[in-house]
């Protein structure tokens, strides 16, 4: 079983409990005649307090992976065990509180909601959980202050710079104070020195106790990762075959050209 | 003692006036008056009911169409897991419902027709209970008493309408309905139909009709709680229900957010 442990950086203390452990896991899609297998076949278990980088090229599976993570899509088989929950077996209302309650979820494109301001953004899913408004937007407040846009938090969307509209929506990801925080591409639509900072970010959450999940293709995640996976055609290779695959890809391509 | 007992042929005239703060301090005396006289006396209460229910109606919809000019639209949970095109299409959808139809109109129409056949359903179910107990019954007095009974929910919107100027706010979750909040069980929002028109104005219909059950049908109080309880509860879970289509499809939710 190929797991986030294999590639570990860092000692692994053995007495901790998988935060997620992944058994067997497929997704299918049916597109026209063929059935097209995103992932095909993962085994991987993740400890908290984690940051793990997943890294694969184009199709490889790795934002199915994160979405079935995130309880936005369900697997075609297998087994998604977080917390000792089994969320493949959930109902959509217990999906739902599963995304409220366990995951903060950061998106390439952001997501923020245009009509609001960075504050009203940052408090949104707190109106589900029943909370004042009043502590809404204090909570949200302090959230803006920790990723560095406290000045900012009457600007719309449009009236961010990408960066800052990240920082925004991590924020927000923040908000219910979830266990695990998942990225998909967070730096991908951001220009390198405004990636950098997200990175610093994301380590910080990290650095804060939080278990992070980010899938780029920005190699210099790495450098904050504690551990690393890699998916080729959704599976989970080591970083060798991970490499090897890649100069075959960019050999072929050259001769290609 | 002023004398406030109509003559046989007003339906809608000055001493019936009277009888609408009456009702709030001397009950009583209203069914008292509403037993000897057999007429059609339900016309003034319901009218006075209509006006409080389009007030209401008038003040939630300003409200509504403030909040949606604000961009603090009644977003569905998860909206930030939509894609920014998903959000775009809904917030497209969102403006069509913002236009006086659906704000006003419909609404009102909801409204009026929930009261007229809330007070026929009642009425008529009280009139059979009541008969099946052995009372009395006569379905002009069940309708009669009915329609003054249900006058502290006038005292009701009044009250709302003042609370949503006042505070610039919709009244979200209005009787018990806070307890049963649950935005995707259907069970939740069922009871949380139920839950919302249970609140003290309630109690004091209950109260009212009650008395006026006993005092027009001459029978036990027993009796007339059994059958104020059955009439009113089945005509509560019959709203509730159709609360719970209006939910369930006159909504604007996406069905498939993501990818399932």
């Amino acid at each position: 079983m190929l797991s986030a442990h294999s590639f570990s950086k860092s000692s692994m203390t053995n007495r901790d409990r998988p935060i997620i452990s992944i058994n067997g896991l497929h997704k299918d899609f049916i597109m026209g005649d063929q059935i097209v297998h995103a992932i095909a076949g993962v085994d991987l278990t993740i400890m908290p307090n984690t940051l793990t980088v997943i890294m694969g090229p184009s199709g490889s599976g790795k934002s199915t992976l994160l979405y079935l993570l995130g309880g936005l899509d369900r697997p075609s088989s297998g087994d998604i065990i977080v917390n000792d929950r089994a969320i493949h077996t959930l109902d959509e209302n217990q999906l739902a509180k599963y995304r409220r309650q366990t995951v903060g979820f950061i998106f390439q494109s952001f997501n923020l909601i245009p009509t609001m301001d960075a504050l009203q953004n940052v408090a949104f899913p707190m109106r589900f959980a029943r909370i004042k408004t009043k502590q809404r937007n204090q909570q949200a407040s302090e959230l803006l202050k920790r990723v560095g846009l406290d000045d900012r938090a009457h600007h719309r969307p449009t009236e961010l710079s990408g960066g800052q509209q990240q920082r925004v929506a991590i924020a927000r990801a923040l908000v219910n104070n979830p266990q695990i925080i998942l990225a998909d591409e967070p730096t991908g639509n951001l220009d390198t020195a405004s990636g950098g900072s997200i990175m610093h970010l994301l380590s910080d959450l990290h650095r804060s106790g939080k278990t992070v999940i980010v899938v780029t293709h920005d190699s210099r995640m790495n450098r904050f990762a504690t551990h690393q996976v890699y998916l080729l055609d959704g599976k989970t290779v080591t970083e060798e075959e991970y490499i090897s695959a890649s100069v075959l890809e960019l050999t072929s391509e050259s001769q290609t050209n | 003692m002023q004398d406030i007992t109509p003559s046989p042929n007003q339906t809608l005239s000055s001493p019936l006036i009277k009888w609408i703060p009456s009702i709030f301090y001397r009950p009583r005396r209203i069914f008292e008056n509403l037993t000897n006289s057999k007429r059609r006396y339900w016309l003034a209460p319901m009218l006075v009911l209509m006006v409080t229910i389009l007030g209401n109606v008038l003040v939630s919809g300003w409200l509504k169409q403030q909040i949606a000019t604000m961009g603090q639209d009644s977003l569905p949970a998860d909206f930030q897991y939509y894609s920014p095109e998903q959000q775009t299409q809904y917030m497209q959808a969102m403006q069509v419902t913002q236009g006086p139809v659906f704000v006003y109109i419909l609404p009102a129409l909801a409204a009026l027709s929930g009261l007229w056949l809330s007070w026929l359903a009642i009425g008529g179910l009280l009139y059979l209970t009541t008969t099946l107990f052995g009372g009395r019954g006569d379905m002009l007095i069940s309708l009669n008493v009915t329609a003054w009974a249900g006058l502290p929910m006038a005292l009701r919107d009044i009250i709302r309408i003042v609370a949503m100027l006042v505070s610039k706010q919709l009244i979200s979750h209005p009787g018990l309905s806070g307890f049963a909040y649950t935005p995707d069980s259907n069970s939740s929002i069922f009871w949380g139909q139920v839950l919302s028109q249970i609140d003290i104005y309630l109690i004091w219909v209950v109260f009212l009709i009650v008395l006026g059950l006993r005092l027009t049908s001459n029978i036990s109080l027993g009796k007339a709680i059994s059958c104020v309880a059955i009439s009113v509860l089945s005509v509560f879970l019959i709203r509730a229900l159709i609360g719970l289509a209006v939910a369930k499809f006159g909504g604007l939710n996406v069905v498939r957010p993501f990818f399932f």
